[in-house]
């Protein structure tokens, strides 16, 4: 079998630019590799093969004809299910969307079109991306794959198993408290979610709208860069989409990082870190040093209210966003005899736990009487958080943080207890309320082979800045991607 | 018992633009159903609300012609209940920050002028449309309409009787046409209103105050006026059969049946609505730039009540018949065009607000598109007036005659040998005969009967088949009595 499934993004659509290796068999490759993976893993909800070939065919008769194919020439791509895919199925991993067509495409996934991508197929994620071990989706759970009986992270835990193993080289997600990070950290690759506005969120399938971004999943921070600067810029019909344009992000590995000022924010370093996650990342502190980047402590005071203020944003947002889903217009429909019926056996049969739990919070939260003690205030903490993070940001140019607190946990181990699930978002949730970059890489493994991710956060649109300082750890901590075991034979994982 | 009327006033515009509030959809009445709609209208997952400026500078236009304070920033916010005919579960609209806090509106009544102190105006989208049938039970929805911008005006409870209410919603109809922003039809819903309705009653030394009954299903400025008077008179019957049991009620809304002229009831207990507002956060805040209010105030023209005092200064009308003319501004435009056609201002509001207006409304039609040249109805108000034609000749002849061929009312005039006979001759000899063939009349007046003058008039005008000059008649007529 061809082995084209290890290399990067960068490399497969330089040969395929180059006419080295056609599109189709770089797809073939990633198509072989997902038939042998993705049943244990879970990751992919809707693949096709033949659409998949279709797609590279038509690069390769592109390029054979002598026009341009793009950056990403073929270059298979995975799209997270609750981006918008013409007349491809996007469920959001619900039942209540298990049927729905989209009759548009996103805005990322036009510029993927454009850049000469292959949509290799919809991952797995969290239901309505609500979540953070990929367990909420509705049809299937998402495996670990270095270790089958934990959770990838989530909620975008379909991209980033997809990624980690080889069955593409590149895959979206979106980020709305950390549902991209959090997986990158879990599965050993790099995730980056840009600042609010970078990306439209035209096609994304709204959460919360003032936390939602696209981003890019990749095993490598070139690769990332790469995704990120092709879906990157404004698009007129995402009103929040900003008109900054992004600067190219330097691909050439800055040596030094002489006169950066890195903060580590005490906050993040306190009780409930796991041992190996707090060396790891010191030990990414102390390469950064040999870098000659400075270092220095700062504090977030404001830290501990991420959580509380994120569980109220988030879900007031939610309740909203979700109502349009009533069986009326698409997706699921109960059959009821009249409308308060109807409306109530489609959103009862057609939502998952912790969604309706979510609509619930969220419906509570903004409810008049309890509108200024939660929702208000909540946005007032925001607003302080934002500007203390303002403040930081005038002493330091990023910030250095762990990704998660701990490693891959158990599936099943927190899905009794959803708070304890919430507090895994807990280093990600400031960069999606105060709309700043961040990014999470691999830093390490843990003993039993786990691996670890740090998080880099940066200024409002400093992405470029973000960017350079992760790539030079990256090359300075000699970290490359660690392929995950290959299964014994046939046998397949314990369910 | 002395009984206090408070009528407040929410009316919904839909404003005429190319394109939707958040879409690109055009803006369309009767169109095919679900013809007009893409994802954003429908509410697709993943769609994106995007606000149309020119929506929004003809929502500021308003607000600056109400005199209403626009804020320095504003925003939209989600207003959230369901319903099928709203396809997010949402409705985008404003909550705190509206395009416009305070201003008035003038209304004329046959009272004179009140101004009506105004609440709020503000911006936001329409919804679908269900269309239940009756014969299957089945009910479906048209989007066509969903998305349609729409800004509501929301009145204090000023307003007295259901005189004043017709006299506000003309008042704003007009106003809204002078602007240019939306063709102000109810028919057709692009003019909605919802008179809220409630009396304070004093009675044996207590207040009591009857519930705010909110009433929907409006479709005329006549019906408006029936439905308040019906709902006035319900609520006074309601109180003597009650007494004070009516306040038990707070709020309810009822449904206006224009067949019967009665309310009836839609929501008897009015459920706590929660709408759940908060800031819309797919859509930053606007910052309402002073470059952007001046393009908004160099679009309001002068308003009506400030032409319709230019009216009463400049051509010496009645507030009446000013205002009558200046709410329509086609028929105001109108009128200036006769006048500057050289006729006597009060003869033309006279003639355009009565025979012009009753032709106009036989051809169901409007007095600036009625076809009638100004050019030619002021040479006509001028035959009249130098006393060339009869006023009854011009009426019934000359009008009807020039609204189909659209000639020349002297040309007319001689080729029916209409003009009026004022040769001293003719007329003598048929004064003469009058008064032998009244014999009695003629002794009546000469006994000091003034009044048995007409009996001769009558017959001199009926022996000229009404061509006479009446003051020639009267002066011969006077000159024979008196003779002997």
């Amino acid at each position: 079998m061809s082995e084209l499934w290890r290399e990067s993004a960068v490399a497969l659509a330089a040969k395929v630019r180059a006419r080295e290796v056609t599109a189709l068999e770089v797809s073939e490759a990633h198509i072989q590799r997902t038939l042998e993976w993705n049943d244990r893993l879970g990751a992919f909800l809707h693949f096709e093969p033949e659409d998949v070939r279709r797609q590279a065919r038509r690069i390769d008769h592109l390029i054979g004809s002598g026009a341009d194919p793009g950056v990403l020439a073929g270059v298979p791509v995975g799209i997270k299910d609750n981006i918008c895919t013409k007349g491809v199925r996007t469920t959001c991993a619900s039942r209540i969307l298990e049927n729905f067509v989209p009759p548009y495409d996103a805005h990322v996934i036009e510029r993927l079109r454009e850049a000469g991508a292959v949509l290799f197929g919809k991952t797995n994620l969290d239901e309505f991306a609500m979540g953070s071990s990929t367990e909420n989706s509705a049809f299937r759970p998402v495996r670990n794959p270095y270790d089958l009986a934990r959770t990838p992270g989530g909620s975008s835990g379909g991209s980033a198993a997809a990624v980690a193993a080889g069955l593409v080289p590149l895959a979206l997600g979106s980020d709305t408290g950390g549902s991209i990070r959090q997986p990158a950290a879990l599965c050993g690759i790099v995730g980056a979610k840009p600042t609010y506005g970078r990306v439209s969120r035209f096609g994304l399938v709204a959460f919360a709208s003032s936390l939602d971004q696209i981003g890019p999943l990749a095993r490598s921070v070139e690769d990332a860069a790469l995704l990120l600067e092709t879906i990157a810029g404004h698009d007129a019909r995402d009103a929040t989409s900003s008109v900054r344009a992004l600067v190219p992000l330097e691909t050439a590995t800055p040596k030094s990082l002489r006169g950066l000022k890195i903060g580590i924010p005490i906050e993040y370093f306190g009780k409930g870190l796991a041992d190996e996650v707090r060396a790891a990342v010191g030990a990414a502190q102390s390469t950064l040093q040999n870098l000659d980047a400075s270092v220095e402590q700062v504090s977030l005071p404001l830290t501990e209210y991420g959580i509380p203020v994120y569980y109220v944003v988030a879900p007031s947002e939610a309740s909203s966003n979700l109502a349009r889903y009533d069986g009326v217009r698409y997706g699921m429909r109960a059959e009821a005899q009249e409308l308060k019926a109807m409306y109530r056996a489609t959103r009862g049969r057609g939502f998952g736990r912790e969604v309706k739990r979510r609509i619930l919070v969220g419906t509570f939260s903004l409810s008049s009487g309890y509108y200024d003690a939660y929702y208000g205030r909540a946005q007032k903490v925001r607003g302080a958080m934002l500007r203390e993070l303002d403040e930081v940001f005038e002493q330091v140019d990023v910030l250095l943080t762990p990704a998660t607190p701990s490693v891959a946990f158990r599936l099943g181990e927190k899905t009794e207890d959803p708070l304890a699930m919430y507090l895994n978002d807990v280093f990600t949730v400031t960069a999606n309320l105060a709309g700043i970059p961040a990014v999470s890489l691999p830093c390490g493994r843990s003993s039993g082979g786990l691996p670890i991710g740090l998080q880099l956060m940066g200024k409002r649109f400093g992405e470029e800045e973000l960017f350079q300082v992760a790539r030079a750890y990256e090359a300075a901590s000699k970290q490359t991607h660690v392929w995950p075991p290959e299964p014994e034979g046939t046998q397949e994982p314990a369910a | 018992m002395k009984v206090v009327v408070l009528i407040g006033m929410e009316v919904h515009v839909q404003l005429r633009t190319q394109s939707k509030m958040f879409c690109r959809c055009q803006v369309r009445f009767g169109a095919p159903p679900n013809s007009l709609v893409c994802p954003v209208c429908l509410g697709l997952p993943g769609s994106l609300p995007v606000p149309n400026r020119e929506a929004l500078l003809k929502a500021l236009t308003a607000a600056l012609a109400f005199g209403c304070t626009p804020p320095a920033v504003t925003k939209f916010d989600r207003k959230n209940y369901y319903y099928p005919d709203l396809p997010k579960g949402y409705q985008i609209s404003q909550y705190d920050q509206p395009l416009g806090k305070g201003g008035t509106l003038e209304i004329v009544t046959q009272e004179g002028v009140k101004v009506v102190r105004l609440r709020r105006l503000h911006l936001e989208e329409d919804t679908g449309k269900n269309l239940h049938d009756e014969g299957t039970g089945r009910s479906r929805v048209d989007y066509n309409r969903a998305g349609t911008p729409l800004v509501e005006i929301v009145s204090e409870p000023d307003l007295a009787s259901p005189e004043e209410t017709r006299a506000y919603l003309t008042a704003l109809r007009t106003l809204v046409q002078y602007l240019d922003i939306s063709d102000g039809n109810m028919q057709e819903g692009n003019l909605r209103c919802e008179p809220n309705v409630n009396l304070h009653i004093e009675d044996g030394g207590k207040l009591i105050k009857t519930p705010i009954i909110e009433i929907k299903n409006i479709n005329s400025v006549r019906n408006v006026e029936r439905a308040v008077r019906y709902e006035i008179q319900r609520q006074i019957e309601e109180y003597q059969q009650k007494g004070a049991a009516v306040t038990e009620v707070e709020r309810a809304t009822r449904g206006f049946d224009a067949d019967k002229g009665t309310t009836f009831v839609m929501r008897q207990k009015e459920a706590a609505h929660d709408y759940r507002y908060f800031p819309e956060p797919d859509i930053p805040p606007i910052t309402i730039s002073a470059a952007w209010r001046s393009e908004a105030q160099a679009r309001v023209p002068e308003l009506p009540p400030a032409r319709r005092r230019r009216f009463m200064q400049e051509h010496d009308l009645g507030e009446y018949d000013a205002d009558v003319l200046c709410r329509d501004h086609h028929t105001a435009d109108y009128f200036e065009a006769v006048v500057a056609a050289g006729s006597a201002p009060k003869p033309a509001a006279n003639w355009i607000l009565t025979e012009v207006a009753r032709h106009a409304n036989e051809r169901e039609t409007t007095v600036a598109q009625l076809g009638l040249a100004s050019a030619r109805l002021a040479a006509l108000i001028d035959l009249v007036e130098s006393g060339r034609i009869a006023r009854t000749a011009a009426v019934k002849k000359i009008l009807p005659l020039m609204l189909d061929s659209g000639e020349d009312p002297e040309r007319l005039m001689t080729t029916l040998g209409l003009a009026r006979l004022d040769d001293e001759n003719l007329l003598r000899a048929a004064a003469e005969a009058a008064v032998k063939n009244n014999e009695k009349a003629a002794a009546d007046y000469r006994a000091g009967k003034q009044k048995a003058l007409s009996a001769l008039m009558g017959f001199v005008m009926r022996e000229t088949q009404g061509k006479a000059n009446p003051d020639t008649v009267r002066s011969i007529l006077e000159e024979l009595l008196s003779e002997e």
